[in-house]
């Protein structure tokens, strides 16, 4: 049996988990692949189809680093539940939830990088095809955000409700999480637009979509150290209690 | 949500010194508080600013739009219902009076008054989504939706997020209406008050502004 009573060893979980995260995945999908800035909507076939055929080396490599690196968003998110639960009397329905949709979040955040792997799998296979799999894999990216939403809210309302001395976590940064949460309501409008700033490579459902809930993420790893190596006999109240 | 936590920028104590006043009959220091309470916390007011900025982002995105299509924009323009849209502003100005009334009542312990005014300020929400609703009934008659044009799809997707905000604004004004059944309980709530109705006032002055641009400015 496993008993928690001292979390510094989740410190080195939350650097790993963020730094692998970082490496991993942004390294892979922006760098190595070339997704960033993501490939315009308006790209006609034979671009897209062409896209694969000239980079499909550093795709493949690139999308499969992407893919590992998902695994690693896991462990930071389920610290935070870990903390929350701290926060709540009996069953703990909001850490469980954000744990939950964590896992929604990284499976829709791992399941394009296969299926633009599948694109470029065969590049002998017809350009409609590649094309197919590619406007398939950035709707599937870009358009769910329940995930991070339900994520933010639950975390909202644990930090929120959390009344000792010292919180978990500040209570600003559970309102900034809340702003998240408004803030990756657009991406369900990227289906609509082939252009612009909703579409899946806009100013909306991209860049503030995309970067305002990692940014918080980091923070979030950043505070919980913080909490972790600071004061962590209140960490343990929670437990003994 | 914790209710009992005092806002960091609750007062100020100033102590006044016989040497600050420059006279002092008694020759005993005195102590002045000025009140300069900020309502909600200061996590709230960071929510409030970084929504409204990513709403200056929205309007900044339209008039830069408007600016390339100046001709498809006046002729959306134009095609609006500037009476409902009119009508709904005037609404949530009303409602934002009456949300202001709620927090008045709620600081004087008048039960009666703040769950009055809270219901006027809900009744004034409902309407204005219906009247949101029989508008984009008209133009979904019309043929108008999201991917018509430009001047559509920034009109259906910034109304519609505000939209969102006033559905999340009734529901949280619903919880203080429904869990709030005692002076007492008022007492106790004072923060969740004073942050609902913020947001509720960020919503109002955000359609404002959207009504502005959206439906007036040329």
């Amino acid at each position: 049996m496993i008993l928690m009573q001292d979390k510094r060893p989740l410190i080195l979980v939350a650097i790993v988990s963020m730094a692998m995260t970082i490496l991993l995945y942004g390294g892979g999908m922006f760098l190595i692949a070339g997704y960033l800035p993501p490939p315009s909507p308006l790209l006609t076939e034979p671009e897209i189809a062409s896209m694969y055929r000239d980079n499909h080396s550093s795709i493949i490599a690139g999308l499969t680093m992407a893919f590992l690196g998902t695994g690693f968003m896991l462990p930071l998110w389920v610290m935070a539940s870990v903390f929350m639960a701290e926060v709540e009397e009996g069953f703990p329905y909001f850490s469980i939830m954000q744990a939950l949709c964590a896992l929604a979040t990284v499976l829709f955040t791992a399941l394009p990088n296969l299926v633009w792997l599948a694109a470029a799998f065969r590049i002998d296979r017809p350009s409609e095809l590649i094309y197919m799999l590619h406007d398939l894999g950035w709707i599937m990216w870009a358009t769910p955000s329940w995930g991070f939403a339900f994520q933010f809210i639950c975390f909202a309302i644990c930090g929120l409700s959390d009344k000792r001395e010292t919180p978990f976590v500040p209570r600003w940064l559970c309102y900034l999480g809340l702003w998240v949460a408004l803030c990756v309501l657009v991406t369900p409008l990227v289906p609509f637009f082939t252009d612009g700033h909703f579409a899946w490579n806009g100013l909306f459902s991209f860049w503030v979509a995309f970067i305002s809930p990692n940014l918080w993420s980091a923070l979030l790893a950043a505070y919980v150290i913080k909490r972790i190596k600071g004061n962590r006999p209140q960490l343990t109240e929670g437990v003994n209690a | 949500m914790n209710t009992t936590r005092k806002s960091p920028c609750t007062t100020t104590d100033i102590e006044v010194t016989p040497a600050s006043l420059g006279q002092n009959p008694t020759g005993v220091a005195q102590t002045k508080t000025t009140s300069t309470r900020m309502p909600g916390e200061v996590g709230l007011w960071i929510f409030l600013l970084a929504d409204m900025s990513i709403f200056a982002l929205y309007f900044w995105v339209f008039i830069w739009n408007q600016s390339l299509h100046p001709e498809q924009f006046l002729q959306g323009q134009a095609s609006l219902n500037h009476s409902l849209g009119l009508l709904n502003t005037v609404i949530l100005l009303s409602s934002s009076y009456f949300a202001a009334m709620a927090v008045h009542s709620a600081r004087g312990q008048n039960l009666d008054g703040f769950r009055r005014n809270i219901q006027l300020t809900i009744a004034c929400g409902a309407c204005f989504l219906l009247v949101k609703a029989i508008e984009y009934g008209e133009k979904f008659a019309a043929g108008l939706h999201l991917a018509s044009n430009e001047f559509y799809s920034y009109y259906f997707a910034f109304t519609g997020i505000h939209m969102v905000h006033v559905v999340i604004g009734l529901s949280l004004l619903s919880y203080l209406l429904f869990s709030l059944t005692t002076a007492e309980k008022i007492r106790q709530q004072m923060a969740n008050i004073e942050g609902t109705v913020l947001y509720w006032h960020m919503v109002d002055l955000l359609w404002v502004v959207l009504f502005s641009l959206i439906y007036l400015l040329q």
